[in-house]
């Protein structure tokens, strides 16, 4: 058998055309398979929406969004941007970013100059891989606010949950400190998506905390006479390759894959 | 003067003929060349494909073939009619309504172009360069470019089609080179056509090949998710078809109906996907008022002469190879530039970047080389029916018809026409007073 058959076309004794489209065939269908089946949650900085898109399926279903963003700094040339940090909201074709420190930043898309970031690439990386809604009363009344956070504590121990998250309406009752000082307070805390506009009454400060994480919640000290939470939603997020089984008063377990 | 050029440049081709004539380096590429044409013919792909004319809708296709009888409208895809009929066309759906100055300056470019395809008609041509390795070319041009196409791939880790921002890890090399698929598969459909006309295949035979080469084409190019690619493969290898006598001119005007809707189509798809409220009508408009606006701009700015002297022109090389002195920036870039927009490339028409470098001057020259070199491949085309001429008609008149809107800046579109040029130029016969 020759090496090079010049005249019959074959290398090796087959046919090269044949096994030049047979290759290329495999290697298009591999590509294709990981590009379209393994979908992940990385986007381009044209694709603002399509994240934006991602994020609120994320979010509606109690997930913390992380993401690491990589992009330009907007009015310069060539300062590039890569961190980490919290996705808040997304406004028009835009997200809001917290980052560890607390900062707020605006990421736009690939083209965009209002905003702080010209995004190139962006990865969303939810907190938790599963999540579980629990079932709750309501409303509750805390004597303090650290007794609060030993009933988070203990719901989130019993359930054996990575993190536990809350979405409230809390009434810090005649709170020391105002308004203003407790929403940026709240507001600097990292693992705390959103903090509404604080709504004050003659003896009572009222906050909408957003998806806060409990450890977020109990390194941030408030002192109040009592607290009151209204409108609750807790959920219970697991960080466990496996899929948890559902714990008891909780709905299912989601997992963030499902969602994509 | 013009006699002692003629000379030169005959004396150089005579020496580089001689000397490769007898190189190792001819030897080694024919026998590639014979080795892969000798695979295609004996390969199982080729067999394969003879199955799908079993699908060929003979009666459906007889009726069109009734209608392009009846309505001969032949003469509209004559160049020296298409292209001022196009670019009219791509003023008039524009949402901006360009100054006057623009206007005139279209109008000049127009006229220049038709001028060179008038005089270039004056050519006779005889056997034409290369015809006898057209298939032997069609199959390397493909191997090459789609060996590319995976190497490029590999490279950006995902499919840039799907996943658009992988065109971000695309090796500007290896796409030049998966860029060659598309004049493989026009050359192929070509070749079909000359067998066609040889009478070696029918004419159900040739129409599903031909067919099967626009997809298989088409489809390759795609992957890599540049829009100008896709819409030149399928009007270059529609034309082919067209020139080829495999289709009439109803099936090139859908396919041209079908890119402009697709188009529109993949533009009103995104703008919806980024919440913006556009008709699906609306998109091309807009895209082209954009466009339109930019030369409006450059237009009134630099309309007599022109204020970068070449250098924009230049940027097509200096861009690509960094031991060529000039611009970094690519010339759709220094557009954007000038607009104060940093992070995108802007396109400018077809005469944008020739009015800043020369201003109408420079749009008069330019139109009138692109009306000579397609007016001359145009004649060959007709005059020698070979598939190196149609093949090159088709390539790049469906570059000059894209380029109304995307401008011709790049350098393998650059190397399409200088190469295209030199076969069609040595295939002519000479005047002899």
């Amino acid at each position: 058998m020759k090496v090079v058959d010049i005249k019959e076309g074959r290398l090796l004794g087959i046919n090269f055309i044949d096994i030049f489209v047979v290759v290329v065939v495999a290697f298009l269908l591999f590509s294709f398979g990981s590009t379209i089946l393994f979908k992940d949650l990385t986007f381009s900085g044209d694709e603002m929406y399509s994240a934006i898109k991602e994020f609120e399926k994320l979010n509606e279903k109690g997930f913390l969004v992380e993401a690491v963003a990589e992009g330009k700094w907007i009015g310069t040339e060539d300062v590039l941007f890569n961190s980490r940090g919290l996705i808040v909201r997304p406004t028009r074709g835009a997200f809001e970013f917290k980052l560890k420190d607390g900062r707020i930043l605006k990421l736009g898309g690939s083209m965009s100059y209002l905003e702080d970031i010209a995004l190139d690439k962006i990865t969303l990386i939810p907190l938790d891989r599963h999540i579980a809604k629990l079932k709750t009363s309501p409303g509750y009344q805390f004597k303090s606010y650290n007794e609060m956070i030993s009933y988070l504590k203990n719901l989130k121990e019993k359930n054996n949950a990575d993190h536990l998250i809350i979405t409230a309406d809390f009434s810090f009752i005649n709170s020391v400190e105002t308004p203003q000082e407790l929403y940026n307070k709240f507001r600097r805390r990292y693992l705390i998506r959103d903090v509404g506009k604080g709504i004050s009454t003659e003896n009572a400060v009222t906050l909408r905390l957003e998806l806060a994480e409990l450890s977020e919640l109990e390194n941030t000290h408030v002192k109040c006479d009592s607290i009151a939470l209204g409108e609750v939603v807790i959920y219970l997020g697991y960080d466990t390759e496996e899929k948890p089984e559902q714990p008891t008063d909780s709905g299912p377990v989601i997992s963030y894959e499902d969602l994509l | 003067m013009s006699s002692l050029s003629v000379r030169v440049i005959s004396r150089i081709e005579e020496t580089i003929k001689k000397n490769f004539q007898k190189s190792k380096t001819r030897e080694l590429s024919l026998l590639i060349l014979s080795f892969l044409e000798n695979s295609f013919i004996k390969s199982k792909v080729r067999k394969t494909s003879f199955l799908f004319v079993m699908f060929y809708p003979g009666r459906f296709w007889s009726k069109i073939d009734k209608l392009n009888k009846r309505f001969n409208l032949e003469f509209f895809l004559d160049p020296f009619i298409l292209f001022p009929l196009v670019y009219i066309g791509f003023v008039g759906i524009s949402t901006y309504r360009p100054s006057f100055l623009a206007t005139f300056s279209i109008l000049i470019g127009l006229i220049s172009f038709m001028f060179g395809v008038k005089i270039a008609r004056k050519s006779e041509f005889g056997v034409t360069a290369l015809e006898n390795y057209s298939s032997r070319l069609a199959i390397s041009l493909l191997v090459i470019g789609v060996f590319a196409l995976v190497l490029d791939i590999e490279r950006a880790g995902a499919v840039p089609l799907f996943e658009p921002f992988a065109k971000k890890g695309l090796s500007v090399s290896y796409t030049m080179l998966a860029s060659l698929i598309v004049p493989g598969g026009i050359l192929a459909i070509s070749v079909i056509g000359v067998k066609l006309r040889n009478g070696e295949i029918g004419l159900r035979e040739a129409r599903v090949y031909a067919l099967l080469t626009l997809l298989t084409t088409t489809m390759l190019i795609s992957l890599v998710g540049f829009r100008t690619q896709i819409i030149v493969s399928i009007l270059g290898c529609s034309m082919a078809m067209y020139f080829s006598r495999i289709l009439g001119w109803i099936e090139i005007v859908s396919f041209f109906m079908v890119s402009l809707f697709g188009i529109s189509f993949f533009g009103y798809l995104r703008a919806v996907e980024e919440g913006a409220g556009i008709g699906i009508l609306e998109v091309l408009g807009r895209r082209v008022g954009l466009t339109l606006s930019i030369y409006d701009t450059l237009v009134n700015l630099y309309w007599p002469f022109g204020v970068n002297r070449g250098s924009v022109a230049l940027a097509t090389f200096s861009s690509y190879f960094s031991f060529i002195p000039g611009p970094s920036l690519g010339p759709r870039t220094i557009v954007a530039r000038m607009f104060g927009v940093y992070d995108i490339s802007m396109t400018s028409t077809l005469f944008g970047t020739v009015m800043l470098d020369f201003g109408i001057i420079g749009i008069m020259v330019f139109a009138l080389i692109l009306g000579l070199i397609i007016g001359a491949a145009y004649k060959a085309t007709l005059q020698t029916h070979s598939a190196i001429a149609i093949s090159i008609l088709s390539l790049l008149f469906a570059y000059v018809l894209v380029g109304i809107e995307t401008g011709l800046v790049d350098f393998n579109v650059f190397m399409f026409f200088f190469i295209g040029a030199l076969i069609i130029l040595k295939s002519r016969i000479p005047r002899h007073y």
